[in-house]
Parts: C-alpha cells; structure tokens; sequence
C-alpha cells in the first residue's frame, strides 16, 4: 500500500465520516496522535526506499526533515511510532504520553491508548497484533505473542499470553472475560 | 469561588507539599518549577471561560485575550507535561496533580484535597460510558486508570497501579488489576501530606484505628 492511500485511512479514521475542511484542519492541528502517525508514514516510506539509490536525491533530504520532527513527536508528546514497527493503514492515536510501539505488527484499523507499550527494543520477534484491535490506556503487550484479529484489551491490561478473536481482556495479568465481544462500537 | 483563590489554595497545597520546611523561595519556585500548578492554571483558566460563556458573555477583547492565553497554556501542559485535563471539570480548590505529568483527567468532578499522581488516566471517551465523580481528600497513586460511571467516596485510597471501574465507599482502599479493598475505613492524611508515593497494600498500617486516642 502506498504512503498517500495509508495516510488517508489514517485521516479517514479521525475524521470519522466528515467531509468539510475545518474538519480537516482541525484534525489535523489538534490532533497529537494524527501528526505522529503521519510523520511515522512518512519515515516508513524513507525506509522503504533506502536501498533505491535513485531515490536518495529525494530521500536523503527527507531523513534530514524525519529525523528532527520524529525527535519533536517523541518528546513533546510521548508518542514514539518505531520504524521498526509495522503499523497497517488506519490507526487511531486516542491520546498522547508514554506511547511506545517498536518491534511489532499492527493490522489495518487498529486503536491505541496513552501510555501504551508495544514491543520492546531487545526483543527480536515482537508482538503481532491482528486487524481492527481496540488497545485501552495503560496496555502492555510484549513478547512472542499474536493477538487475534477483532480483540478487545481493556485498560491497564498486561497481556503475556495469545490473544484469541474478538475476545476482550482485562486485568493483570491479562484474563479473558469475553470470547464473543464485538468492539466495533468503541473503535 | 473565583479562579484566582482556587488557585491560591492549590499553591498552598503544591508549598505545603515541595517545601514542607518552607523557606525564601518556596513561593518563586511554585511557579518557576514546571509540574501540577501549570496544570491546575490552564484548566482552571479553561474553566473559567467556560463558564462564562456558558453564562451568555459576549466575546469582549478581555475574554479574546483569555481563550488566546488558555491556547498556549493548553499547548504548554501538553508538550511540558504530556496532560490533558478536560476543562469541563469542576475542581474544588486545593487539589495537587502529580508533577511528572502523564495526566489524562476527563472526571466530572474532583474534590478539594485530592492528590492525583502521575500516569493517571480518570475517565474513557467511550459512548456508553459515563465519567467517574471523585470525592473530596482521596488519594489517587501513580499508574492508575479510573474509568466508568462510578462514585470514589470522601477519603478514599487507591494505590498505584491500580484498574478501578466499581464505585468504592469513603475511607476504602484498593489495590490490583483489577480492583479489590484491601482496607476499609483507613485514614490517608500520612498518605496525603507527603509527595512521596512509594506504598502498598503489605507497607500499609494494619488499622489506624488502633492508634487512635479512644
């Protein structure tokens, strides 16, 4: 998928069906998480075409301009998208601070939380996190394990074990309390 | 209650806190020192204009002038103190927020006395949901998460770290994730008049009933 097609899934995911432009601008300025995931797109596209020697007219440049605004997004506000993470189209950034995602695989239209710990850098094989997963604030997952498309963890979860579909967790460490729970309402 | 005395009242809270020995600087530091006083203003300043508007005041150059100042207030707790604390929040005054930031408070009320850690998250932007209410003098740990439409009564504990949906009566503690009371009927003014927040359930009195003059 190209960068343009996952930035507007991205954008789509805020805008949530509006189509004026102040919604766009606003989305676009007061939303934290959008200007990260953003920024992380365009990283991810540099990363893509590192070894197309043709590009790097363009994409040397661009490390120059990703490399800062990253940094910016990291410590101003606590969002840190990896490159090393593999995030599909269509991610919801609910709120800022203690954001953490590294060494991991997120599927399309997935939500996350403030403070939330994906992966971790000495890991060699991290978490792989299915399509459409609904992480709360405060959620830990790291280890070899997958979470399955559909599933729900709930706040403050500590998820150590595979995650089956659609199921909702809570807890630490993480239990399931649901094995049927349909999150597109709060997605 | 104007703005301005709940806030003297926080600065009270934040000296009586940082500098328990006081001291020349005590008051210069409150404000130079980045933390929960930058905090409380914006949102206190956030609520003000609320109000006001809300009370029918037209836009006059002053008002202008307050919502730009609440802009780059907001702005600063966010990139300086990674907080987000909604403005539509009634805070009683004298209330300490955490000074290492990380606070995202969408509660509808929050009473006079409360403590409020940081990495605290206090209410979900979720459709079915409603926002916890938090009573006067409770004191919230660090790394907690308070979410759903429940009551935390007068002087209620919740240690760090905890996941708390259920209402909890006054003077309850609790601890885990999930929730459970540990305590009932404890006294947190030790707790409260120390910054410090390194406790559990095992590092708690037994009963301070015990200790109490009969």
């Amino acid at each position: 998928m190209s960068m343009r097609a996952a930035m507007c899934a991205d954008l789509g995911r805020y805008l949530r069906g509006s189509r004026s432009r102040g919604a766009l601008i606003r989305a676009l300025m007061q939303q934290y998480g959008l200007q990260a995931t953003l920024v992380y797109r365009f990283g991810r596209e540099l990363k893509r075409r590192r070894w197309q020697f043709w590009w790097w007219p363009l994409t040397l440049p661009g490390w120059v301009v990703y490399g800062p605004v990253a940094l910016f997004m990291r410590t101003a506000y606590g969002i840190r998208l990896a490159l090393s993470a593999d995030i599909g189209p269509g991610l919801y950034v609910g709120h800022f601070g203690g954001i953490e995602l590294v060494n991991c695989t997120l599927g399309r239209g997935c939500s996350i939380g403030e403070q939330n710990r994906v992966g971790a850098r000495t890991e060699r094989s991290g978490p792989r996190i299915g399509e459409r997963v609904w992480l709360g604030g405060h959620v830990t997952i790291t280890g070899n394990v997958s979470v399955g498309d559909g599933a729900t963890i709930g706040a403050g979860a500590r998820v150590t074990a595979d995650v089956p579909a659609r199921a909702l967790l809570m807890g630490n460490p993480a239990r399931v309390m649901s094995r049927d729970y349909d999150n597109s309402a709060i997605l | 209650m104007s703005m301005w005395s709940a806030l003297r009242a926080d600065a009270a809270v934040f000296r009586r806190l940082r500098y328990p020995r006081g001291g020349a600087w005590s008051k210069l530091g409150l404000w130079l020192r980045p933390g929960g006083m930058r905090i409380l203003f914006a949102q206190r300043l956030g609520h003000e204009l609320r109000s006001r508007r809300a009370a029918g005041a037209r836009w006059t150059p002053a008002l202008l002038a307050m919502r730009l100042l609440e802009h780059f207030a907001t702005y600063s707790v966010v990139v300086f103190a990674k907080s987000d604390v909604l403005s539509s929040i009634a805070i009683e005054p004298g209330v300490y927020l955490g000074d290492a930031g990380h606070l995202i408070i969408g509660a509808q009320r929050i009473g006079s006395g409360t403590m409020i850690h940081h990495r605290v998250t206090i209410g979900m932007n979720l459709a079915d949901q409603g926002k916890p209410t938090i009573g006067a003098n409770v004191w919230i740990g660090p790394g907690t998460v308070i979410y759903g439409n429940i009551m935390l009564g007068d002087g209620a504990t919740v240690l760090p770290g905890t996941v708390l949906t259920k209402s909890i009566p006054a003077g309850a503690v609790v601890q885990g994730n999930p929730a459970r009371v540990v305590r009932m009927g404890f006294d947190n003014s030790v707790l409260r008049a120390s910054i410090d927040c390194h406790i559990d359930a095992t590092s708690l009195p037994a009963s301070n009933a015990a200790a109490r003059p009969a």
